[in-house]
């Protein structure tokens, strides 16, 4: 705050001083030898004067650099009212109700909103875990009569797919832990990925390169098969057209173990991605040129897995050349494992 | 023939899994929701039992009883081994099925092949007894330019080598289709096959992969004497004759 603004705004009491001050004077000029007291007079008006309202500013500026600081200091800006002391005029009182109607407010509609965001939750997993049972028959009816398949077996692996991604998608931005983290051994949990997508792969001729995986990270199973499980299908959507042995995809997975984690690398050939795109890759809905040309995309993969991968503490990096590859690395770090054990 | 019970309450799913496993050598007996509506875990329980079953296949969502209740129980009374089968693919159900003494969990949807594996090998570690046995011996009759000529080999699973006289050691892949050759004796496996077997154990070969380990295992076969042995049908696939 400004002194010379707060004079401004409270610009009635420089008007009334003015004219008091100016009647006076006028009264003084026509008492003889008045001179003195004019002069007395002025200085005593004008002192009380700036000397009130500067008082009165300093202390409206000290209230506010005071709440102003609280406020900054503040993480969660609606539980103001609760960080308030000072009630000391009336006005600041006032202030501080308003405050306390603006924090009820906001946490009945935050509430609302969680509710609302959890109830929403339940209902995808409910329906999810529903439409898996006609999948299932499906599926089952398939394997009884081959001879009825005519591609379906692989539009269904499809829609599979798609509904798994919508189970994670609310799960991902649900509020509430619903998962287990315990020692998840990677390769198992990598050969239940690629027997997921052993269809596809086949179909491509894909060559797998498995190596160094009998590692254990802590993890959880599901969700982690479903990250990989994503990263796998980029790797089957941005592949390169059949070179000449016939071979679609080389997929090479696999860990190292450094001082501080544990990474997981799984490495294509496909057409990698654009230097100048690659810092966007796990923005949601984000599909970049190769994507959109391809129309498959969707652009939710990568940040679905960015997403899960904050949530389980770990960390994940993408590099890619253009016309070479590209290269997801999980990254498990030691000391959230260690934590794990502890706890 | 080993029976298996499904108790199921999908009554698609629990027709086409059971029509699934016989085609494939079990007996199926599915528990139709009908013979236990209204009843008690516990009278469940003791219809199971009598059934006498090898294997369950249990669904843990049961209309009005909880299938984990049921595998506890069960599980408590009878030695017969339990695989759940739920659509809630997660670690903590899963964690929850074995803590209630499932030996196995399969999540829905299930790749029909992928359950008859998981149950094989429930069945082979319940039933030791029962497993083929370790070894598998061969017996060829080959005919070559008119002449008849016999020659014998056993191929020794857990120790991965054939002997014939002398011993060769086969590396996992070959091993593997070796023995889909052997199972198969006398009829022609095509490649697909062959492939779709070896990813199904986890052993993720491409095509030119595949011709390499086939070339090497004639070679190694060859090495102790044993000579056309398997042979290959163009645009068809292998035979071991």
């Amino acid at each position: 705050m400004k002194y010379g603004r707060w004079l401004k705004d409270h610009g009635i009491w420089a008007l009334l001083y003015l004219f008091s001050l100016g009647s006076i004077e006028i009264f003084l000029m026509t008492l003889p030898n008045s001179r003195f007291l004019m002069g007395y007079t002025f200085l005593a008006l004008t002192g009380c004067f700036f000397a009130g309202t500067y008082y009165e500013y300093r202390r409206a500026n000290a209230y506010f650099r005071e709440v102003q600081d609280t406020m900054a200091a503040l993480a969660d800006k609606y539980l103001f009212y609760e960080m308030i002391e000072r009630e000391e005029t009336q006005e600041e009182e006032k202030i501080k109700d308003l405050f306390y109607q603006v924090e009820t407010d906001t946490i009945t509609r935050l509430e609302e909103l969680k509710r609302n965001s959890a109830e929403y939750r339940d209902f995808v997993e409910t329906w999810v875990h529903e439409i898996k049972v006609p999948i299932a028959v499906i599926k089952m009816i398939l394997a009884n009569h081959k001879e009825a398949d005519f591609g379906i077996s692989g539009e269904v692996d499809r829609i599979e797919k798609y509904v798994e991604q919508a189970l994670f998608y609310a799960r991902s931005s649900a509020v509430s832990k619903d998962y287990l983290v315990s020692a998840t051994n990677l390769q198992r949990t990598v050969e239940q990925v690629i027997l997921a997508h052993k269809r596809q792969l086949r179909e491509m001729n894909a060559r797998m390169n498995l190596h160094d995986l009998e590692q254990e990270v802590y993890s959880d199973g599901k969700w982690l098969q479903f990250m990989i499980g994503q990263v796998i299908d980029n790797s089957i959507k941005y592949s390169r057209p059949k070179d000449e042995n016939g071979c679609g995809l080389v997929l090479e997975i696999f860990a190292t173990n450094t001082e501080n984690a544990i990474q997981l690398h799984v490495r294509d050939n496909g057409v990698g991605i654009k230097a100048n795109e690659l810092d966007r890759v796990f923005d949601k809905g984000f599909t970049g040129q190769n994507g959109r040309s391809g129309a498959k995309s969707t652009g939710i993969g990568l940040y679905l897995c960015k997403k899960l991968c904050a949530k389980l503490e770990h960390g994940i990096s993408l590099t890619s050349k253009e016309g070479e590859g590209t290269e997801v690395i999980f990254v498990f770090p030691k000391s959230s494992m260690t934590k794990v054990v502890e706890s | 023939m080993k029976k298996i019970g499904i108790l199921e309450d999908d009554e698609a799913m629990g027709k086409e899994l059971s029509y699934y496993l016989e085609s494939n050598g079990y007996e199926a007996r599915w528990i139709e929701p009908a013979e236990y509506a209204g009843k008690k875990a516990e009278e469940l329980v003791k219809l199971l039992i009598d059934e006498n079953l090898h294997l369950l296949l249990l669904d843990v969502g049961l209309p009005g009883i909880n299938g984990l209740h049921v595998c506890k129980e069960f599980r408590k009374a009878s030695e017969c081994p339990v695989i759940m089968i739920t659509s809630k693919n997660d670690d903590l159900t899963e964690l929850m099925a074995i803590n209630n003494g499932a030996d196995d969990f399969v999540a829905k949807p299930f790749n029909p092949q992928i359950l008859i594996a998981h149950m094989e090998s429930v069945i082979k570690r319940t039933y030791k007894t029962a497993v083929s046995s370790d070894e598998l011996h061969v017996i060829q009759e080959i005919e070559n330019d008119g002449e008849k000529r016999r020659q014998e080999f056993t191929l020794e699973l857990s120790k991965g080598r054939v002997v014939a006289g002398s011993a060769v050691e086969l590396s996992k892949n070959e091993l593997q289709i070796l023995k889909i050759l052997v199972e198969n004796q006398g009829n022609i496996v095509s490649r697909d096959d062959i492939m779709n077997e070896l990813w199904d154990n986890c052993m993720f070969v491409d095509d030119n992969t595949l011709t390499v380990n086939m070339t090497r295992l004639k070679g190694k076969l060859e090495e102790i004497g044993i000579t056309g042995a398997i042979v290959t049908k163009r645009g068809m696939g292998y035979q071991l004759q």
